[in-house]
């Protein structure tokens, strides 16, 4: 029998249902100031299915049993609420002499509410950065979308407006680690997009990583649990 | 396009009619005589990677002995359906598929299947058989198909290479499609 390298369990079942969102890219908006959410404690205007779209996306190395385990794991644990939505990091890699791939990403700011936990990491005092994908399109040498259809790339203003200022957020996290040597995986054009100079930037692409309170009340990454439940849970785990 | 991409929502365990499942956000893989395939400068540096995204797409044991699908490697190119990359995935995931570019019919003309050969590397048994496992997953992708994770198979108690996770067992499994998957992909592209 093989045995894993690593502790990892592959235990738990993620709701996979895919929500689709018209990717249209504008181009032009870099920075959202997120549309205030009109019901208390943001839940209701958030669009849940729309940030799950954007997660969960690939082969997952880790999915977590319990909030607890996440917790347990993951070096940051803060509660906050969401702030704005800008144009985070690019990467580029060449794929064949005058043709490119461009990896766009988004940077969530979220004020923090409380922190839990932040294991070996200075975190910003007012906010914390979360970054996700919001897709990669084709280009030439020059930067140029190369497709005769509709973007891949899904826009900061339909990000904006899928999570609104105000929005309850549960950020069980770590930092993005630092760039690998070389330049197999392509390289990073605008490091410290959408951060404010030197604060961590946090993984956002799993969605039991970072969570919002979507409209139904539930959580996005935890679909068992409210945002008061998972709060709950935090401050029993961290007294 | 509304109406494609509604019919892009779907759930994994449900069987549903036998259409591609739409992934990622909806896109469809365009249907072309081939699936073309290439290998990024960076990707093509590694041989052993090369080597196995060549079986997962070749009619010994790959997609085209497992599907209607038909594979055509050749040097990259702006309408080349799939482009293996290296790519470096923060430690979250083994593989990724990003939709690169679409045609006027709004389908995926070109997709990236990214892998994290150092994670791989790093958390496998045996990196030679999780490679052939993500490998099969990502471009299960670009076919239409969406992942499952443990315990939610569509094809009941019998895994395929869509599962998300670790699966280095090398078991025939963790490199073939399951039934379910298989009708969707031979359904969109017959």
């Amino acid at each position: 029998m093989r045995m894993k390298k690593t502790g990892l369990t592959l235990a738990a079942l993620l709701a996979a249902t895919t929500l689709v969102g018209c990717g249209a890219e504008d181009g032009s908006q870099k920075v959202v100031d997120a549309p205030a959410s009109a019901a208390p404690g943001g839940a209701g205007d958030a669009d849940g299915g729309f940030l799950k779209s954007l997660q969960d996306r690939g082969d997952l190395v880790t999915v977590y049993r319990s909030l607890e385990e996440a917790a347990a794991a993951e070096s940051i644990v803060a509660t906050g609420v969401i702030d704005r939505v800008a144009a985070g990091r690019t990467t580029v890699q060449t794929t064949a002499p005058g043709l490119e791939a461009r990896d766009q990403t988004a940077v969530v700011r979220i004020r923090i509410v409380r922190v839990y936990k932040a294991a070996d990491v200075k975190l910003d005092d007012a906010f914390a950065y979360v970054t996700l994908r919001r897709g990669a399109e084709a280009t030439a040498a020059d930067g140029a979308p190369i497709g005769a259809g509709p973007s891949t790339v899904t826009s900061i203003g339909a990000l904006g407006k899928a999570l609104p200022s105000g929005t309850r957020v549960i950020l069980v996290t770590s930092p993005v680690p630092p760039p690998r040597p070389g330049a197999d995986s392509g390289r990073v054009v605008t490091p410290e997009a959408g951060t404010s100079h030197g604060a961590p930037l946090l993984e956002g692409d799993v969605s039991q990583l970072f969570s919002i309170e979507d409209g139904d009340g539930r959580l996005t990454g935890w679909p068992s649990m409210t945002y008061d439940d998972a709060v709950a849970a935090l401050e029993k785990a961290f007294p | 396009m509304w109406a494609l991409l509604i019919a892009g929502v779907t759930t994994v365990t449900v069987g549903g009619p036998a259409s591609a499942d739409g992934y990622p956000n909806g896109w469809y893989p365009d249907k072309g005589t081939y699936h073309s395939f290439c290998f990024s400068l960076a990707f093509a540096q590694y041989s052993g990677l090369v080597s196995r995204a060549r079986y997962s797409m070749d009619n010994n044991d790959g997609v085209e002995a497992q599907t209607v699908v038909n594979t055509l490697e050749q040097s990259c190119a702006s309408a080349t359906d799939v482009v293996f990359r290296i790519a470096d995935l923060h430690g979250k995931y083994y593989g990724y598929t990003n939709c690169l570019r679409t045609n006027a019919n709004g389908y995926c003309d070109s997709w990236s299947v990214d892998i994290d050969w150092e994670i791989i590397k790093q958390n496998a048994a045996n990196d030679g058989y999780e490679a052939r496992h993500t490998l099969c997953h990502e471009i299960g992708h670009t076919l239409g198909v969406q992942h499952y994770f443990s315990g939610a198979s569509p094809d009941g108690a019998t895994n395929s290479c869509m599962i998300s996770g670790l699966a280095d067992s090398g078991a025939a499994w963790t490199r073939t499609y399951g039934a379910h998957h298989r009708s969707h992909i031979n359904s969109w592209f017959a």
